[in-house]
């Protein structure tokens, strides 16, 4: 593709000419969005975003002009500004259903593509809606095209950004919807995409092929697991993504520097969600619980049962969840787990239950001779008979607890196990 | 091949309390294509074998317990149950759906649906317990309260036993009756007086097998991927935090709050019923089976001594600022008094606020309602006429026969009765919200608003105001919602995800191969069309598709939306035409073929 000199600079400023990717955190939401902390003190949280090796950095006008000195030094992130913003505040709804209220709903330009190349900036954002009424677009089209001919003039490449959030937006056609608006913004001239993930691999893909231009993924509304958002910056790129935009699960995060990093690990360092989150990848585990976390939702068990025997039930699950509803005062969840205390190795009289070499009981069916001592013996009450009659018993799933992945409420989680003696009984 | 191993367990389990005759039979697979479950599979075993024109509360009409697919499974919030049965409040088609997990525990018992006819010979519980199914007799429950029962029979069958009962108000075939599972209900329409018709106090379900899938890899992942999107809303998260009355303070702003029997739409002491305001009565979230939203909030009053689950928005509407009540203890407790008796806390509220306005405009005395000082605003009069109509005392046997049969006794009362199709109406005032207004007047079942109400309407989707756009709007929200109700999930999933999701989910569950999320949202149109046709064949017609005369003739006088009525008829017509139907709301034998629906039933029976 042939580009303006101008336009080719300021790309290799974004992108990193090793690889052609690119993290960028957007730190442009304002009232529009929520003013929150991260919006108001948000020079502290820069800060911590440059530290943790950003590419670049999008921002209001406003923004740049006050916090721009952050961003002296050849090896601080790039400047990107927002240069058109919307007259009222969203309700973000999940991160490809935005809300919009489109009553007297209006998008407007606040910076010229030249405002913002006298900030040093090394490309705008602006955004691109469809799904709404043919009017409506037509004038979104019209903005675009606007921006996209000042920008050829001056050599500034435009990241557009297609928000696929009208009423006409369905399940049934966003994908497609979202796929369409990649195409029409290449062809109005965009360089790059800020684009919200569409879901799933398949359908990523078709938009990063339809595309042709590099692909930044967004985030959305800040997820509480930061796994969830990392998971999606893995699938994105997967699908041929360049790399991403993400602003609420940075600047909300609790260590902003941090999850910069770990996106930065898996754009440019090849690294997976696996090895970024779990801090506990390869050694030795225990499982623990948090009761009060626990909403009774049982998907433990289905976890638990789905993933060792084929089919979901309650029966079967190597764990058990104490559910006592309120009728008669206050009510209780508890999920009750393996603890790995050792009793039941401890009680068999065959020596058919052992701890593996990583710390994990099996048992040998060959020498079990089904006296479920070590039914009896459990303290807990989750060592469980199959219908053959052998006992069942927490494996940890092989080192990756499908209860721990699936429990949303984080009420059963992995710890670190330091022995394997049978004297250390842990009481969640 | 059998749907068994597909997601379904194929079997439907018939029971006939005249005979205690058990009998299974498997599902045709067309019809699972087709129709899915849940609603769709209700509905169409309740179109074959109720005879047209039949008594509601008669041994021959079909008491259906309906699952999904997907229940059992770990898509996220499939534990749900389905109710389809036809209404003895209006004798129309009756879908009704509760969490909590009795739904699953169905289906791991090893049925999609449980078919109950006849009338057992004495009061009975209907005990499922994997394959072994019987009835047992119940006389000494008879009378009982839902709570009393739930734990006797708790005592009674062990703590995995999971119930459906019905209070003293099924018992006595109240139309307003519910059918209680746990702390959850199948509360709209009146199945519980269908229930209690039957002489059938209790289903008792256990189960202890599993449900398995077409493609196990894939669906965990597609499970994975829906779940993480819910798990990324801040819509959910406020669900979580705040619970369903997180929206209240955005509906009251909007105007659309319905306030003192739907005189207004914004309520002046919305601070002290608003979602902040409940925290300090909340003591614990808990979840439905597999459901990683978790809404559910368990309120303790101390004034009372009570524990309740709620409030839901729809509760602290219906008791709260549609009676004008802001008491919130007084709130908790008619909604304790209602899941107590057994009856739908939305309809009950809908009475309250009706009788309140007929007190206060001297249609009916203080001696017409039992001495009581039926005052909108007055916490005593709600509590003591939920009480009379939870027990079907005095003026409470009046009441409890709904609006519409309550307004027949008051001349000139017709215009401000709140109901459509006989079902008084959930809360959104439709004047300030016209594709919600919509909504209630086409709904099936009468006036509600989980077949398709744009809610997104209120919370700053679309303009409220304008009728543009609004037929297909609703079209789009409804037929979506009738693929919830046949999977079965729960409406909130739509916070986070969409039928791309859910497309993605059915096909590794089934491995039906549907192409597309669009040949999803066609059985929901399929679905749609069906009951559509069921309420026609009673002789609903498009005179029944309509408001109260307050919401169409009567200026709203104050907030957003005041000077506004619901323009309704040119509403119905673009619906009908978004439809394919024709000017009556009569769907065309065209369409029906192309929805494949002439492979399902017998077009000849049509409406023409």
């Amino acid at each position: 593709m042939i580009l303006s000199p101008g336009k080719r600079q300021r790309l290799n400023r974004l992108f990193d000419p090793r690889d052609g990717r690119a993290v960028c955190v957007a730190a442009d939401h304002g009232w529009m969005s929520d003013p929150t902390e991260n919006v108001i003190r948000l020079k502290p949280i820069l800060e911590q975003v440059i530290e943790g090796g950003a590419d670049g950095v999008l921002m209001s006008y406003g923004t740049a002009q006050r916090l721009g000195h952050l961003f002296h030094g050849r090896e601080k992130p790039a400047i990107l500004i927002r240069a058109d913003w919307m007259n009222l505040p969203r309700l973000g709804a999940s991160n490809v259903s935005n809300i919009l209220p489109v009553v007297n709903f209006r998008k407007r330009a606040t910076s010229f593509a030249s405002d913002a190349l006298a900030m040093g900036a090394s490309a705008i954002t602006i955004y691109y809606f469809i799904g709404y009424s043919d009017e409506f677009e037509a004038l979104n089209i019209e903005q675009a095209a606007c921006y996209a001919r000042e920008c050829r003039r001056i050599g500034l490449p435009l990241i557009i950004e297609p928000m696929a959030v009208g009423g006409m937006v369905t399940g049934v056609n966003i994908a497609e919807v979202l796929i369409a608006s990649a195409r029409i913004a290449y062809e109005i001239g965009a360089d790059a995409l800020k684009v919200p993930y569409t879901g799933d691999v398949n359908t990523f893909r078709e938009l990063c092929r339809v595309a042709q231009v590099p692909v930044l993924v967004l985030g959305g509304a800040k997820s509480d697991h930061p796994r969830d958002a990392l998971e999606v910056v893995e699938e994105a790129l997967h699908a041929g993504a360049a790399g991403t935009v993400f602003g609420r699960n940075v600047t909300k995060a609790k260590d902003p520097k941090k999850m910069v990093q770990d996106i930065v690990a898996l754009v440019h360092g090849g690294k997976t969600v696996d090895e970024i989150t779990n801090p506990l990848h390869g050694q030795r585990i225990r499982l623990g619980t948090v009761s009060s976390r626990c909403t009774g939702c049982h998907i433990c068990l289905l976890a638990c049962t789905g993933s060792h025997n084929g089919g979901y039930g309650h029966a079967g699950a190597r764990l058990r969840v104490e559910h006592r509803s309120f009728v008669e005062g206050a009510p209780s969840f508890r999920p009750v787990v393996c603890t790995l205390c050792g009793r039941c190795v401890e009680a068999c009289p065959t020596g058919a239950l052992h701890y593996d070499g990583r710390g994990i009981i099996r048992l040998d069916r060959d020498s079990c001779d089904r006296c479920l001592d070590c039914q009896k013996a459990c303290p807990f009450g989750v060592v469980f008979q199959d219908q053959d009659g052998y006992p069942v018993i927490c494996d940890l799933c092989g080192g990756d607890p499908q209860c721990v992945r699936w429990c949303k409420y984080d009420a059963i989680i992995a710890l670190p196990k330091r022995r394997t003696t049978k004297e250390e009984i842990h009481v969640a | 091949m059998s749907l068994e191993g597909r997601a379904y367990k194929d079997c439907i389990l018939r029971v006939d309390l005249d005979t205690g005759r058990v009998e299974r039979e498997s599902i045709p697979e067309e019809v699972a294509r087709l129709l899915l479950g849940g609603r769709g599979l209700g509905s169409w075993l309740l179109y074959h074998e109720l005879e047209p024109g039949y008594d509601p509360l008669g041994p021959r009409n079909l008491l259906i317990f309906v699952t999904g697919p997907l229940t059992g499974t770990m898509a996220p919030t499939a534990g749900r149950v389905g109710l389809v049965t036809k209404s003895p409040a209006n004798g129309a088609i009756l879908d009704s759906y509760a969490g909590g997990f009795f739904g699953e525990t169905l289906k791991f018992a090893g049925y999609d649906a449980v078919a109950i006819r006849g009338v057992a010979p004495e009061p009975s519980v209907l005990v499922i317990e994997d394959e072994k199914v019987r009835l047992e007799p119940a006389r000494d429950l008879w009378g009982s309260d839902v709570f009393d029962t739930r734990l006797a029979l708790q005592k009674r069958f062990g703590d995995s036993a999971l119930t459906a009962v019905i209070g003293p108000a099924g018992e006595r075939r109240s139309p307003i009756a519910g059918i209680f599972c746990e702390t959850r209900s199948l509360a709209r329409g009146g199945g519980g007086a269908v229930m209690g018709s039957k002489n059938l106090k209790a289903v008792v379900v256990r189960g202890s097998g599993r449900v398995s899938v077409h493609d196990p890899q894939e669906f965990e992942q597609a499970v994975w991927i829906a779940s993480r999107m819910l798990r990324m809303s801040s819509q959910i998260k406020r669900m979580q935090t705040d619970g369903t009355v997180n929206i209240l303070e955005l509906i009251n702003a909007a105007g659309g709050l319905p306030t003192r029997n739907f005189q207004s739409g914004q309520f002046e002491a919305v601070e002290e019923i608003r979602c902040e305001a409940w925290h300090s009565h909340w003591r614990r979230t808990s979840a439905c089976h597999a459901c990683p939203i978790g809404c559910t909030k368990i309120a303790y009053s101390e004034r009372y001594g009570i524990w309740i689950d709620g409030p839901e928005y729809e509760t602290t509407f219906a008791l709260g600022s549609n009676t004008g009540v802001s008491d919130r203890d007084a709130i908790l407790y008619a909604n304790y008094l209602c899941d107590k008796y057994g009856v739908d806390a939305i309809s009950v509220g809908g009475i309250v606020a009706f009788a309140m306005e007929l007190y206060e405009r001297r249609f009916a005395s203080k001696s017409d309602l039992d001495g009581v000082e039926a005052r909108f605003g007055n916490p005593e009069a709600l509590i003591q006429l939920c009480e009379k109509i939870g027990k079907g005392e005095g003026v409470g046997a009046f009441l409890e026969k709904g609006v519409r049969a309550v307004s027949r006794a008051f001349p000139g009362s017709e215009s401000f009765a709140m109901h459509v199709k006989g079902l008084e109406l959930p809360g959104y005032l439709p004047r300030a919200a016209k594709g919600i207004a919509l909504s209630y007047a086409i709904s099936e079942r009468g006036a509600c608003h989980l077949h398709g109400s744009p809610i997104i309407e209120l919370l700053g989707g679309a303009d409220p105001l304008t009728t543009e756009g609004k037929a297909l709007l609703f079209r789009t929200n409804q037929l979506d919602t009738a693929v919830i109700d046949a999977c079965i999930l729960c409406y909130f999933t739509k916070f986070g995800f969409t039928l791309k999701e859910v497309h993605q989910m059915l096909n590794a569950a089934t491995g039906f191969g549907y192409r597309n999320p669009r040949e999803v949202e066609r059985i929901g149109e399929r679905i749609t069309n069906l009951a559509r046709l069921f309420n026609l064949r009673e002789g609903f017609s498009e005179r029944d598709d309509t408001l109260p005369g307050r919401c169409l003739r009567e200026p709203l006088p104050s907030g957003p939306a005041k000077g506004h009525v619901v323009e309704l008829d040119r509403m119905k017509a673009e619906y009908y035409q978004a439809m394919g139907w024709d000017e009556h709301g009569i769907p065309t034998l065209r369409k029906l073929q192309e929805l494949q629906l002439d492979q399902l039933i017998e077009l000849k029976d049509l409406p023409h």
